[in-house]
């Protein structure tokens, strides 16, 4: 059976998280290990635990003309390292050069 | 697509004039005021400021005449213009086609040579706001302003349009185009024929759930519970299969009393069910709902 964790274990969950993962990433395809990466990573700042979510810092990323982004990632350094997690989001089109905002959040259930 | 052309003030030091050399994007530069700012920018470090007083300055880039030209830049009002004049226009020559205009009250309008055609509320001092401007020789121009939350978003704050001065256009003039005194940054400039010009500044939120889960088997022994500690899948399965040792896809049909199944496939069969996920199966075989695959592997009965 699954037991109920209580928010400071929570909390504490996600610190780790925070910890090892401050690294951002924009891709044209689907990553793996960092593949089909876009721009250069940016790091974010993250707050303080509370109620077991950490919400971090607004991540800017240089994105260049003609450039199509579909998938985003969390990475633990700002070249190489491990990949934490993506997303497959919405495909952006950038015609003309310019910014990807990332604003991440990390949530233990 | 790559848009047809990008302004970009980059790369030059806090209050450089702004020349053909600076910017070669522009094909020529008129009068006195334009400088590369690093007071404030939407990409970058670096924006266009201009700062006039009682002159004009303008930067023009040419094209093949045509019948229509999309823009879209960014607009930091510092001081309103004392008297009314022209931010961008899409000219044959010196005829102007159609033009965006900012007022001495802070409006914008729109002009269709020398009428105006179009006028929107007021835009704050002290903070950008977005243009994005389609003049069509089809008939229209039509400018969209977004300002505040709106910013960065594809909801304008305003829209406004009106006639276009029938006839093609071979340039594109931006700056402040009358002997005034005023003052503004422009940022994120750019142009094409066709293309609909996005925000520069596309925002996500990124949510990263995590689902750690902290699972652990109770037995009842002597009259007293003892916690086992939390067991993986090769366990559990060995456990109910009666087997020991078995890698989770042999305990599996083992336990299911099939041959060669997929881990997957197995416990479809040992559950009477087809296709359904992990959890799923998992979740059929112990009588729970909504357990992750190990709590719910560790909660069936043998």
């Amino acid at each position: 059976m699954a037991a109920t964790l209580e928010t400071a274990a929570k909390n504490t969950i996600v610190d780790g998280f925070a910890t090892a993962y401050t690294w951002f990433a924009a891709h044209t395809a689907a990553p793996s290990s960092g593949s089909n990466q876009t721009g250069s990573r940016g790091q974010t700042t993250w707050g303080a635990a509370s109620g077991g979510a950490r919400v971090g810092s607004a991540v800017d990323i240089s994105i260049g003309a003609g450039v199509t982004v579909s998938h985003v990632s969390c990475q633990s350094a700002s070249t190489s390292g491990t990949q934490a997690a993506f997303e497959d989001i919405a495909d952006h089109v950038f015609a003309a050069s310019g910014v990807l905002r990332i604003t991440p959040t990390v949530t233990q259930a | 697509m790559a848009v047809e052309k990008e302004f970009s003030f980059e790369g030059q030091a806090d209050g450089t004039t702004v020349t053909t050399t600076t910017v070669p994007a522009f094909d020529a530069v008129t009068g006195t005021g334009g400088t590369h700012s690093s007071t404030r920018a939407i990409l970058g470090t670096r924006s266009l400021r201009v700062n006039t007083a009682a002159a004009s300055w303008t930067a023009r880039y040419d094209v093949t005449a045509r019948a229509r030209t999309r823009m879209r830049y960014y607009i930091w009002v510092v001081t309103r213009p004392a008297a009314v004049t022209i931010l961008s226009s899409v000219q044959l020559s010196t005829t102007v086609r159609a033009a965006v205009r900012l007022d001495t009250d802070g409006t914008i309008n729109l002009r269709n040579s020398t009428t105006t055609v179009a006028t929107s509320t007021a835009l704050a001092n002290g903070a950008w706001h977005r243009l994005d401007w389609d003049a069509d020789n089809a008939g229209t121009q039509t400018l969209k302003i977004f300002s505040g939350a709106n910013l960065h978003t594809d909801t304008p704050s305003q829209t406004i349009s009106g006639a276009y001065n029938s006839g093609t256009h071979d340039r594109i003039v931006i700056g402040s185009s009358v002997n005034t005194t005023t003052e503004f940054f422009m940022d994120a400039i750019v142009t094409d024929p066709t293309q609909a010009l996005s925000s520069a500044i596309w925002e996500i939120s990124l949510s990263i759930p995590l689902t750690m889960a902290l699972t652990q088997t109770t037995s009842m022994i002597g009259g007293d519970f003892v916690a086992e500690p939390d067991k993986g899948m090769a366990y559990h399965l060995n456990r109910l299969a009666g087997t020991t040792g078995l890698a989770p896809v042999g305990a599996a049909n083992a336990w299911a009393g099939t041959t060669n199944k997929a881990l997957i496939g197995a416990l479809n069969a040992k559950a009477g069910t087809t296709g359904l996920a992990l959890d799923g199966v998992l979740n059929e075989l112990a009588g729970t709902t909504g357990l992750a695959t190990l709590a719910a592997l560790a909660a069936i009965e043998e």
